[in-house]
Order: structure tokens, then C-alpha cells, then sequence
């Protein structure tokens, strides 16, 4: 999120400063499913943010000097079981209300398009053509390194301790190594937006979920689209119940490692991956695809999604205090939605206005009365 | 499983040490190595088709393992002993994740002892990976417990006095050795270093005696020389060596070609201390004593309560300290789950420490002797591999930190160094060295990549079949 | 015979020495469809090795030769294909009569 902020703001000769605790794709960017992905966005401002998003993935590729393994391999969403149908198919209707339609595939069609899935876990799925995987860690570094060549400065290792505000503006930014004049700052601290809003005396309602993945050896093409199960439509809420959920989600690198995955629950700010959701995890992938018995599992990586209530993102200006932007709150839709979200920062930056309107989007929908 | 009081990972000298002690006290004690049999590397046993017809033609390090061995069948029935089983992760609620026959479980435990021992320093230099180079561990078990020569004409190069047990083992069995090539030089406390490892005269008879057959054989003992580059088409064909000054730098004008078709590689061991790293017990870096160390407090304690380690993989000092180390670890945990007043631990511990002491004397000799000098990271040229798994190369590296990258996990995002397989084992020892030689940094600054379960690689199809048949999710419905 | 791949011919692998043990029965094991010896308590890789075979799979990236590396099941550079399945360890595994052993080809040369 931050990365793109900075390299729009970078290329728009803007004077960017990014001040980032770890490094490049250190946290939430560099552990999750690697998806670009379109099907399971509901109608209305999440898919058409989730569309605007794709076609900046598209411009990046042709505009970073850094590839990052972008591929529009299409992505599936598997109907595993009758449960799953009702719920799928209110959600196509919804979609082709919205003007944003999916196809409907029959199971032979979905073992056509991935046959080394198991026959009796596949009902039937939703394609989209235009969804794909990526590989985040590489589009982060992309992102930062063009910034700099633009002229952006990026402190790594550096970490945001406090913020000057006076009048009702932003004055500077209070780092462990100095202070920053600015009167912008942009918070994009995905699940740890809620202590840079509280800098400001802000509430930012964002919740830290734990997601874990599994990696696995490299194979030769295995696995060609995004896939997901319908499950995760199901288990959408479970990030925010007590336990341990699951869904079937899976891609393919172009290294030949598969990521799949994935498990969530609460688990603070705790990275460590836990016994019980990594067995889970290898169960139900092998479940949805046999062959992946002998396949063996080389790591395990969990981070945590900045969760909203709405499970849709904060962007825009903040009430009561100018130049405080915030940019945080994708949940587990970081890496399709931030490149996009950073364009349209940008144009706020710049311009006042963005190319596709924003204003539902923004912290004051939840009424956060804000402290003195 | 039902869980245990007193869980030791590794069934090498530590581990049967640990073992015996504390079952000898009361304690309930279960075992668990991967391995088909008990040993660990330097007391490995034969597989089942194996006739031992001439221990004696084995070594005495053979024999030593037998006795050790015979100790432990002899307390058989106190032990509940876990062979083929893997540990592939530690977490916090204590209890260890087990892969054994297929499927994957759990095992909760009071105290743990890591008994998890060392694997071969990799050193990346042109060639190395070709077919044909094989670390001296390798080498060691090919031809002492499988009894198959790694090659018909063999250079061993590296450093320190192991290297004779194995030009000793590969002579004994006919095998032609065209040099041993030792990086350091054989001073008087090169020989002293034999008591170090063994710490015992007879060790130091048995070594003067591979001196001897190296000699009567005529293998070429060259002090001060390095192996710099190894040729071929897909296989071995030739070596470089050279000469090298204090630093293991090769010299100017002294490099020449060998013809080898195989190479055995011993620059001393790093420690596998994944396992207490995953358990988030402190370490430190010390080159000599084989990378990331945990700490350990005189009882073999670590940082974390009721976890212990011992032996190599807590340190690399030889079998006889990881013995001793069992043997007090095994005392210190028999304390510490109540089957032993403090009084009696303590006596009981007395003469181990007495051992050790008088063993460590030499070890620090031999340290000093084998550690690895800059010149030996200085080897690897640009398009040198230095992580194997994803063919990473020098090259990559120095682009990495002309970009600014500091530490080794962020040059694991850019490179994808470390990302494979062997999770890091066969490069981080290396490009530690190699990154903090080049941006003149501490280790610690560099720091290493941080082990995640499953801390070896495990199928898919083991974890599945986990032992809980129902599992809920959180919506309570059942995803069997 | 793909090129790169080394004759057996080539006597560049070990020999099998007995000083000090009697080994059982030898049996017949299959590499890449050619039957070879191997006896029983050895490990494939070692079995190999003493046939000449030393390439046991080419790299994903580079396509270069590997083999036996580290002996004891960590580098994962001895991953071949025994009795089907992928990925097993040949410095772990050991033979049985009959096995069937698949050298590897890179993920470039492998068909899906």
C-alpha cells in the first residue's frame, strides 16, 4: 500500500518520504495469498475499486523496471458442496445487477481448466478471465526501487514514533531517527493503522486477523489459475469469531512453489504458525487435490490483515485534522487492491479528486467520534 | 501420542546420554530420531543386510558406538524410543509436531532436550555443486556405513584432523587418494587437537597411526592449500588447488590442476539449532563454534525454561562433550521434573563437568586450529551458486547490497535465497559470512533467516492425515 | 539417452568394498528403465553411485547437473523419483528389490 503511494506520488514529482519499520514487503505484503482477484469482490465500491486495481497491476507491469511475475491466468472459485450454491448464486445475481457479471462453469469445464482437481470436490465454479496471481514481494520491491530512482527517499529500519500536529494540520512526523516536516502524511500501516491514528488522537477501526499459508516444493505446471473454494464465501466471517477457520486457496508461482492455503484467526500480533491450522490447511488442499499427497510442504508463513467492519478500506482525508490521509484497512485485499488505492491517493494529493469516487470509503462512516 | 515428561530430539551420543541418565533416575523418557537406527552421524550403525564381520576393521570410533549403543539396549525397557519419526516443528503450548508411519501428530512434553547435532560447513567455490563433490559427512557415511567409495581417485580438502579419519577410512578400503589438502598448518597443537575430539590417548595413538597409512600410502599431505575451483563437463574432471597464506587467501602463481573425479570437503560442522530457534530460545553467532548457538546456562539449560540442548547442535565440540552434555542434561532435567534432590543432581554432575573440563582443554586448541579464515568466502566468484536450492549467485548478492540491503532476510526477499528446500541450511552459514565481511558488520547485524515449521520439508499427505479425525472450524461444522 | 546424462560405462562412480562386513543377497533395482545391483542396507544414492550414476537431476532454473551432496537428507540435492514418488531423497532411502528409480529431468524438460 505504502510502496504504491510513494511511487505515484514519486512519479507525480511529488516530494515522498516513506518511513517503513522493517523493509520492503516485511509484514502483511509479503506473506499472503498472492492473488489479483476479482470474483469474490461484492457489487458496488469494492469491485469497481477491485477493477480501477487490475488495470493499474496492468500499467505497473509496463511501467516498473522490476518484474514481479504478474500473471492474468484467470482465477476459479470452486463450488464444493450444495451449501455453497445459494450463496454463490446471490452473489453472481448481485454482480450482474452491478454491471460487474462472473461466469458460472460446469465441473467438467472446471476439471478441463485444472484437472489435477478431484472430481468429487468440484460441483461446478465461478471464472473470471481477468484475475490472476502475482508475486507481491517482487511488486513491493518493484514499487520502492522505481520511487527512489523518482526521487522518493525511503527510510527503512526506521519507525514512525509520533506525530506533530498543531491548528488542526499536520506539521511533522516524529521518526526513532528524526523528525520530518510535512503536512502530509499518509497512513498506510495496514494492521498497525490504528496506533498511527492514535498519534492523532484518531480511532482507526482496523483488526489484526492471522492468515497462514503454506509453501510448498517446486513442480513442474501444476496449478495454472487462482483458485479458491467457496468455502472462504462461508468462512468470510470467521476472522472475527474466536476458533480457527479454513478455505481452500491456491496458485501457482512462477518459480513453481505452490502457495496454498489458508487458514485465519485471531492471534494478535503473533506471526508464529500453529500445528493444528497447518494441518488443516495441507488437509484441505489435498482433499481438493489429490495429488498433492506426496507433495511436501517446505515453510509455513502467517501475517495479520487489517480487517474492517465492512471489510471494505479507509482511503481518503480524516476529518478535524488536515492532511492526515489514511490508506490502510485492505483486510486480506492488500496486494489486489493497493496498487490501485495508491493512484487514487495520489490524485487526491494532487489533485483534490480521484478518478473513481472514494467518499464511502472514508474513516468518517464509522462514526469515530474523535477524542480531544 | 501421550504426551511425555521428558522429550530428547536426537539419537545421537547426546541424546542416548541425556536418555540413560534420566531414565536412570525415574524420569518417563522418550527418544525421538529420524533415523532407522540409533547413532546419529558418528555412531552410525549398519542397516539391516550389513554382517559386521570385523568391528576392529571398522575404527574405533565404530566400536565406541557399540558400546554406547549396548549401554542403552540394556535400559531398552525404560525408554520409550522413536525411531524414523521426524520433529518438524515446536511451539509454544509445548508440545513438538511428529511426522512417523505416514502421519503427522503431536507430543507434549514437561522438558525438552535438542540433541540435534551438526551437518558439514558448505563452502560455495566454482564447482562445488557439480555431481562428485561431496561434503566429508557424506563421504564418511558412504564409505563407513554403506561401504562405497565416493570415487576412484579422490581429493579431500578442508581443514583439521577429521579429515585423516576419513583419508584413513577411504585407504582401508582401497580407495586412492590423489592429496589431503589442509588449509591451516600442522603445528604441534594440530596433534593435541586429536585428544580434543576424542579426548582420550588411545585417540591420539589411533591418529598418529592414519598419519602413518597416509604416509605409507603416499598421499600428498599439503599444509596450506585450498581447493579454488573445480572443472568438468557435468562431472568432475579437474581440480585447482593452490596455496594460501594466514588468511586462506590463495597465493599469487602457486594455483595448479588436478586431475580428481570426486572431492570430499571438511571445513568443520555447523550446528542445527533450527529447533531451538524455533523455539525461541536465545543464541548467538560464533563462527567457532559452528554459527547460531543457543545459550545455555551450566545445566544445558537454554534461554527457555525446560528446554535444554547439547552436543554439536548446541555447539560443535565432538562427541565426547556432547556425551558429558547428555549426561548432565539428563541429570538437570531428572532435577527439574522432582526425581532427584538438588544434592544428588549436582554430585551426579560433578564428574561429567570434571570431563569436560579436562576434554574442553584441547577442544580450544583444535578451534582455534579449524576456524575458517576470510579467504574461504573470498573464493566464490560472480556467477559462483551460493544458494543451491534456487541457484542464487554471487552476483545477486553484490547487486542486493549495492541496492542497500543490510540483512540477510531482506536479501532472502530480493534473491529468493533461502526459499528452498534445504530452508536455508546449505547458504546461511555461508552468506552470513559473506555479508558481513562485505558491508563490515556484525553477524547479529546481519542477522539469519528465521526457521518456520515444518523446519524439514514434509508431505502434504502426512500432515493431512494428522491423528485428530474431527476437526471443527469455527463455525462448529465438521471438515473431515 | 538425453544428453548430459552419465554412461554407465564410465566407471566415475565408486566400488562397493567389504572389508570388515558380508553383505546379504544382492537383488536387481531399476534406474531410468536399466537394471542395476544393489544390495540390501544400502541407500539408493549409494547404489548409484557404485553403478556410475552420479547425476541424479538437473536444476529448475540453470539446468545443471546434481548429485549427492550433503549424505545425510538435508541439502534436498539428491531428489529423485522412486517407485512414483517425487522428491524422495536418495541418501535416505534405501533399496528394495525391484524399485523402480527415476533420475530428474528440470522442470523445463518435464511434462506436466
Amino acid at each position: 500500500m505504502g510502496s504504491s503511494v510513494a511511487y505515484f506520488l514519486a512519479k507525480a514529482g511529488k516530494d515522498v518520504v516513506l518511513v517503513e519499520r522493517g523493509w520492503f514487503a516485511g509484514e502483511a505484503s509479503g506473506a499472503n495469498a498472492a492473488f489479483v482477484w476479482t470474483i469474490t469482490r461484492k457489487s458496488g465500491i469494492d469491485i469497481r475499486l477491485a477493477m480501477h486495481s487490475l488495470g493499474i497491476h496492468k500499467q505497473l507491469e509496463a511501467e516498473l523496471e522490476m518484474g514481479f511475475e504478474y500473471v492474468r491466468g484467470g482465477g476459479l472459485l470452486i463450488i464444493e458442496n450444495e451449501t455453497q450454491i445459494p450463496l454463490v448464486e446471490a452473489h453472481l445475481r448481485k454482480r450482474a445487477e452491478d454491471g460487474h457479471p462472473l461466469d458460472l462453469i460446469d465441473a467438467e469445464q472446471v476439471l478441463e481448466l485444472e484437472p489435477h482437481l478431484s472430481k468429487e470436490r468440484v460441483l461446478g465454479a465461478v471464472y473470471s478471465p481477468v484475475d490472476g496471481k502475482t508475486n507481491p514481494i517482487f511488486l513491493v520491491i518493484a514499487l520502492n526501487l522505481q520511487a527512489r530512482k523518482l526521487g522518493a527517499r525511503l527510510l527503512h529500519h526506521t519507525e514512525v514514533v509520533g506525530i506533530e500536529a498543531a491548528g488542526g494540520a499536520v506539521k511533522g512526523v516524529v521518526t526513532d531517527k528524526g523528525t520530518i516536516k510535512t503536512n502530509i502524511v499518509v497512513n498506510a500501516a495496514g494492521s498497525w493503522a490504528s496506533f498511527i491514528g492514535e498519534m492523532v488522537a484518531v480511532n482507526v477501526p482496523v483488526s489484526p486477523f492471522q492468515m497462514a499459508m503454506l509453501v510448498t516444493e517446486q513442480l513442474p505446471p501444476t496449478v495454472a489459475h487462482a483458485v479458491m473454494g467457496a468455502s472462504y464465501m462461508v468462512e468470510e466471517d470467521a476472522g472475527k469469531k474466536e476458533g480457527l477457520g479454513c478455505g481452500l486457496i491456491m496458485s501457482q508461482q512462477t518459480a513453481g512453489n505452490l502457495l496454498i492455503g489458508a487458514s485465519w484467526r485471531k492471534a494478535g500480533y503473533d506471526k508464529r504458525t500453529i500445528q493444528e491450522e497447518i494441518e488443516l490447511i495441507a488437509r484441505v488442499n489435498v482433499r481438493a487435490m489429490p495429488m498433492l499427497k506426496t507433495v511436501r510442504l517446505i515453510r509455513s508463513y502467517a501475517n495479520f490483515f487489517p480487517q474492517t467492519e465492512d471489510d471494505l478500506p479507509i482511503l481518503g482525508k480524516v476529518d478535524g485534522i488536515e492532511g492526515f490521509i489514511m490508506a490502510c484497512g485492505h483486510g486480506g485485499h492488500g496486494i489486489c487492491l493497493g496498487p490501485g488505492s495508491g493512484k487514487l491517493i495520489q490524485e487526491l494529493i494532487c489533485d483534490g479528486r480521484t478518478s473513481l469516487p472514494i467518499d464511502e470509503l472514508n474513516l468518517s462512516r464509522f462514526n469515530q467520534a474523535r477524542h480531544a | 501420542m501421550e504426551d511425555s515428561e521428558f522429550v530428547i530430539v536426537g539419537g545421537g551420543p547426546g541424546g542416548i546420554a541425556a536418555a540413560m541418565e534420566a531414565a536412570k533416575a525415574g524420569v518417563e523418557v522418550t527418544l525421538v530420531d529420524e533415523n532407522e537406527r540409533l547413532g546419529g552421524q558418528c555412531f552410525r550403525q549398519f542397516e539391516k543386510g550389513f554382517k559386521v564381520v570385523d568391528p576392529e576393521a571398522l575404527g574405533l570410533d565404530y566400536q565406541e558406538g557399540q558400546e554406547l549403543l549396548h549401554q542403552f539396549g540394556l535400559m531398552e525397557d525404560k525408554i520409550r524410543y522413536l525411531s524414523k519419526t521426524l520433529v518438524w516443528g515446536i511451539f509454544e503450548n509445548r508440545t513438538i509436531a511428529l511426522a512417523r508411519d505416514g502421519a503427522s501428530s503431536t507430543l507434549g512434553f514437561k522438558c525438552l532436550l535438542a540433541a540435534t547435532g551438526a551437518y558439514d560447513r558448505p563452502v560455495p567455490f566454482p564447482g562445488w555443486t557439480l555431481p562428485g563433490v561431496f561434503t566429508a559427512g557424506g563421504a564418511q557415511k558412504l564409505v563407513k556405513s554403506e561401504r562405497v567409495l565416493p570415487g576412484e581417485n579422490i581429493l579431500l580438502a578442508g581443514t583439521g584432523p577429521l579429515q585423516l579419519v576419513l583419508a584413513h577410512q577411504i585407504l582401508e578400503a582401497g580407495g586412492k587418494i590423489e592429496a589431503i589438502l589442509e588449509a591451516g598448518n600442522f603445528s604441534r597443537n594440530w596433534l593435541r587437537g586429536f585428544l580434543g575430539i576424542w579426548g582420550n590417548w588411545d585417540f591420539l595413538k589411533e591418529g598418529l597411526r592414519y598419519l602413518r597409512s597416509i604416509r605409507k600410502a603416499g598421499v600428498p599431505l599439503l599444509q596450506r592449500h585450498i581447493i579454488c575451483e573445480v572443472h568438468g563437463e557435468g562431472r568432475i574432471q579437474e581440480a585447482v588447488i593452490a596455496e594460501v597464506d594466514r588468511d586462506w587467501r590463495p597465493k599469487p602463481d602457486t594455483a595448479r590442476a588436478v586431475e580428481v573425479d570426486s572431492i570430499c570437503l571438511g571445513y568443520g560442522l555447523v550446528s542445527s539449532s533450527e529447533l531451538t530457534m524455533l523455539a525461541g530460545c536465545g543464541h548467538s553467532y560464533d563462527l567457532r563454534l559452528g554459527g547460531y548457538v543457543p545459550l545455555r546456562s551450566a545445566t544445558m539449560e537454554t534461554t527457555v525454561p525446560g528446554i535444554y540442548a547439547v552436543g554439536d547442535g548446541a555447539g560443535v565440540a565432538g562427541r565426547k562433550v556432547a556425551i558429558e552434555e547428555g549426561r548432565i542434561a539428563g541429570i538437570s532435567a531428572a532435577r527439574a521434573l522432582g526425581h532427584l534432590s538438588g544434592t544428588d543432581a549436582a554430585e551426579q554432575i560433578k564428574p561429567c563437568l570434571k570431563r569436560l573440563r579436562r576434554i574442553g582443554r584441547f577442544r580450544r586448541v583444535l578451534d582455534d586450529i579449524s576456524l575458517p579464515r576470510r579467504g574461504l568466502y573470498e573464493l566464490a566468484q560472480d556467477d559462483t551458486i551460493i544458494c543451491r536450492c534456487e541457484e542464487v549467485t554471487l552476483k545477486q548478492l553484490k547487486d542486493a547490497l549495492a541496492v542497500g540491503i543490510l540483512r540477510m532476510k531482506d536479501f532472502k526477499r530480493i534473491s529468493r535465497m533461502g526459499m528452498g528446500p534445504c530452508e536455508g541450511r546449505m547458504c546461511v552459514p555461508s552468506v552470513i559470512e559473506m555479508m558481513r565481511h562485505r558491508l563490515g558488520a556484525s553477524a547479529e547485524d546481519v542477522g539469519c533467516l528465521l526457521p518456520r515449521p515444518s523446519i524439514k520439508p514434509v508431505a502434504l499427505g502426512v500432515l493431512a492425515a494428522a491423528g485428530t479425525a474431527e476437526r471443527k472450524t469455527a463455525h462448529g461444522s465438521s471438515r473431515s | 539417452m538425453e544428453s548430459g546424462k552419465e554412461s554407465k560405462h564410465m566407471r566415475t562412480g565408486g566400488k562397493r568394498v567389504s572389508k570388515g562386513v558380508e553383505r546379504g543377497e544382492p537383488f536387481e533395482i531399476e534406474v531410468d528403465g536399466e537394471k542395476i545391483v544393489a544390495y540390501e542396507g544400502e541407500t539408493v544414492g549409494a547404489a548409484l553411485l557404485a553403478a556410475g550414476q552420479r547425476t541424479l537431476r538437473y536444476t529448475n532454473k540453470l539446468e545443471r547437473p546434481r548429485g549427492l551432496y550433503c549424505g545425510i537428507g538435508l541439502c534436498q540435492e539428491c531428489r529423485i523419483t522412486i517407485n512414483g514418488v517425487p522428491n524422495a531423497q536418495a541418501c535416505q532411502t534405501l533399496v528394495t528389490p525391484g524399485c523402480r528409480v527415476e533420475t530428474v529431468k528440470s522442470l523445463k524438460r518435464r511434462e506436466s
